[in-house]
């Protein structure tokens, strides 16, 4: 039981990065890889705010939050959008460049240390069934149940959301019906931004913010792929199933085939679907 | 009548041999120069530091990698992410087969090349099928799954901070001294580089720059795409793989912890500040990257900075590849190589300003 509910927890984190990656994919085709390094300085940016402002910690972490939105904007405006009509990896070499001078700067700022983040509320719940969670893993459950289902109906329901469904389908028409794609896809690099800094106040909480919260972040790489990359329905199976797989392994066999099952998954997928649980076909430029 | 000796252009070529022609030894102010260098490659040992010369072997270890991942990423343009991880796995048979089953060296460097070469293979496979960066991403799950095979080995082995190599011998000669590596690493370089220029203007590389620009007109062409793709990776991989094993002679120890994805990165961070498709860029490349940190530490000797960016002088590194990247990629997308022909052109042309018509990018 207590198994069961660690999986979750670790899944709810996994579809939370994945869900970066899969919203920047839609909208421009391009892998974020300095993701891992935006949750690891938002982590410690978080942490370090709630000490510095005093008094509860939701109004930091709200500050961090806006900031991240920006810091979204900020990077595609200076660095993605000027990339435009270069080959996609040079695009998503850059995106590798930015991440580890965010991780160096991180590190000479913080030297690597191990810190937290402060959640105001902490306590032990015990359920029927021997079942324990704290706090923490409550809210975690309930952050993720609360943003996915307010980034599906954004999707769904709102005029951006259609236009940025439209600018994943075909780029192309969608600018001619007169979509404005430079800011959908901005919109959409300030949103995963967005779940990056809420992933990094969350796990931070969880799990402590250190240099390994990065490799985390490359699993979830794993998990996105999984579900397919341009697939949000697609996240949330696949973060399962890596949860589960990786946990399992780091039960029974050892720690370091646990960090490595989500790739031998991935290139399994690869092999056999390569689009994934739910993404489209079409998608695979067939050689 | 006295004959005027006058430069030849190099933009002039009469026949199909002189169009063929290696462009380093083109002209005679370049066979020139390529003589001058060869011998400042051959008397460089006796002029500098034991500093100094490490630093040129880590250029020419790191120079073979970056011309096999440029025949790759850059001729070919199939993205691979899995650069750290072939390293590692040209570094770990070196190491079993020395360890446990005590090999000389001229069996381990090709059995290094050959294992590469397997690997290359199978992640060449899904090449068949994905392109760009779904590609890329298969690449680095395989870098990933032979990092974890490495440090099984390692783990087991129980030599948790590298597993020790002695240094290759022929009877009682012993490669230990860093001016002979010196000698053996840039013949190495040498061969690598005449042989990739060599497969480049012959019908592999033709038929990789012709997948690379446009796949279907490549199919269409009667080129075996399929073939050719698996080939680019057989054999970027067994040269890659051949340096992992070279590199652990060199270093003496292998330990996985060297093999992270910021090893891919830096050599990534080579081919791009070189120049892509280039293998002059490469060695180019190698140069800037691999002395990078070190004329820092220069730097810092020489200023007396202490505390602080000393003791992360790792991650000042990192963050110098970042910005260098970053720069290439948004200034200058062809690098060093392509500034170096602009440069080249400019002083060819002087005091016009106007090309040719038949100039060639290269």
């Amino acid at each position: 039981m207590n198994f069961l509910a660690s999986v979750i927890v670790t899944s709810a984190l996994y579809a939370m990065m994945a869900s970066g990656f899969v919203v920047i994919y839609r909208a421009s085709r391009v892998l974020n890889f300095a993701y891992g390094d935006v949750i690891l300085l938002a982590g410690y940016l978080a942490s370090t705010m709630a000490g510095f402002i005093g008094g509860s910690s939701v109004i930091s972490h709200m500050i961090i939050l806006f900031a991240a939105f920006l810091f979204g904007l900020v990077i595609y405006t200076l660095l993605i959008k000027p990339m435009a009509g270069q080959p996609a990896y040079s695009t998503i070499i850059l995106t590798v460049a930015l991440g580890i001078l965010m991780q160096a700067f991180a590190v000479l700022t913080w030297r690597g240390q191990m810190k937290s983040v402060r959640l105001d509320w902490r306590a032990y719940i015990v359920f029927a069934g021997g079942l324990r969670l704290s706090s923490t893993e409550i809210i975690i459950i309930v952050t993720a149940s609360a943003y996915f289902i307010a980034l599906f109906s954004f999707y769904q329901f709102s005029k951006t959301g259609r236009q940025m469904r439209a600018t994943a389908e075909n780029p192309l028409l969608a600018s001619q019906r007169s979509v404005n794609i430079y800011f959908v896809t901005g919109l959409a690099w300030a949103i995963s931004i967005f779940s990056a800094g809420l992933t990094a106040i969350l796990a931070g909480a969880n799990y402590g913010v250190s240099l390994f919260i990065g490799h985390v972040a490359i699993k979830a790489f794993a998990v996105a792929l999984v579900g397919g990359l341009d697939s949000l329905r697609g996240i949330i199976p696949a973060a399962f199933l890596i949860a589960l797989a990786e946990l399992t392994a780091n039960t029974y066999v050892n720690p370091r085939l646990a960090n490595t099952i989500p790739f031998i998954i991935m290139i399994i997928v690869l092999m056999t679907r390569p689009w994934g649980f739910f993404g489209t076909e079409e998608e695979i430029e067939r050689v | 009548m006295k004959k005027k000796n006058y430069q030849k252009s190099s933009y002039l070529k009469t026949s199909i041999i002189s169009d063929m022609a290696i462009i380093a030894f083109d002209t005679p102010f370049r066979r020139i120069w390529a003589v001058v260098g060869l011998l400042i490659i051959a008397v460089f040992p006796f002029l500098v530091t034991p500093f100094f010369m490490h630093i040129a072997n880590l250029i020419a270890i790191a120079s073979i990698g970056a011309m096999a991942l440029n025949l790759l990423s850059g001729n070919a343009g199939l993205l691979s992410l899995g650069q750290a991880g072939f390293l590692a796995s040209g570094a770990f048979t070196t190491a079993i087969m020395t360890v446990n089953f005590s090999m000389p060296f001229w069996v381990t460097i090709p059995a290094a090349g050959v294992v590469g070469a397997i690997l290359g293979f199978i992640a060449g496979l899904p090449s068949l099928r994905l392109k760009g960066i779904y590609l890329g991403l298969s690449t680095l799950a395989m870098h990933y799954v032979i990092t974890y095979a490495c440090s099984e080995y390692q783990f087991w082995s129980g030599s948790n901070f590298g597993i020790v190599i002695k240094p290759p011998s022929i009877g009682p000669l012993v490669l230990a001294d860093d001016r002979v590596w010196h000698y053996f690493l840039w013949i190495f370089v040498g061969i690598v580089g005449i042989f990739i220029t060599n497969l480049l203007r012959t019908r592999p590389g033709r038929a990789w720059t012709a997948i690379r620009n446009r796949d279907i007109a490549a199919e269409v062409m009667g080129i075996n795409i399929g073939y050719y793709k698996v080939l680019a990776f057989v054999v970027s991989t067994a040269i890659i793989g051949m340096a992992g094993s070279i590199y652990v002679y060199y270093t003496k120890v292998a330990s996985i912890e060297e093999y992270s994805f910021i090893l891919t990165i830096s050599y990534l961070a080579m081919i791009i500040s070189g120049g892509m498709r280039s293998v002059l860029g490469s060695l180019m490349g190698a140069f800037l990257i691999t002395s990078l940190p070190y004329s820092l530490i220069y730097l810092f000797g020489l200023f007396e900075v202490s505390g602080v960016l000393k003791d992360y002088f790792f991650s000042l590194q990192s963050a110098l590849f970042g910005l260098v990247i970053i720069v290439f990629l948004l200034v200058e997308p062809l690098g060093l190589a392509e500034i170096w022909r602009r440069v080249r052109v400019y002083f060819e042309l002087w005091p016009f300003r106007y090309k040719p018509l038949s100039i060639i990018k290269r």
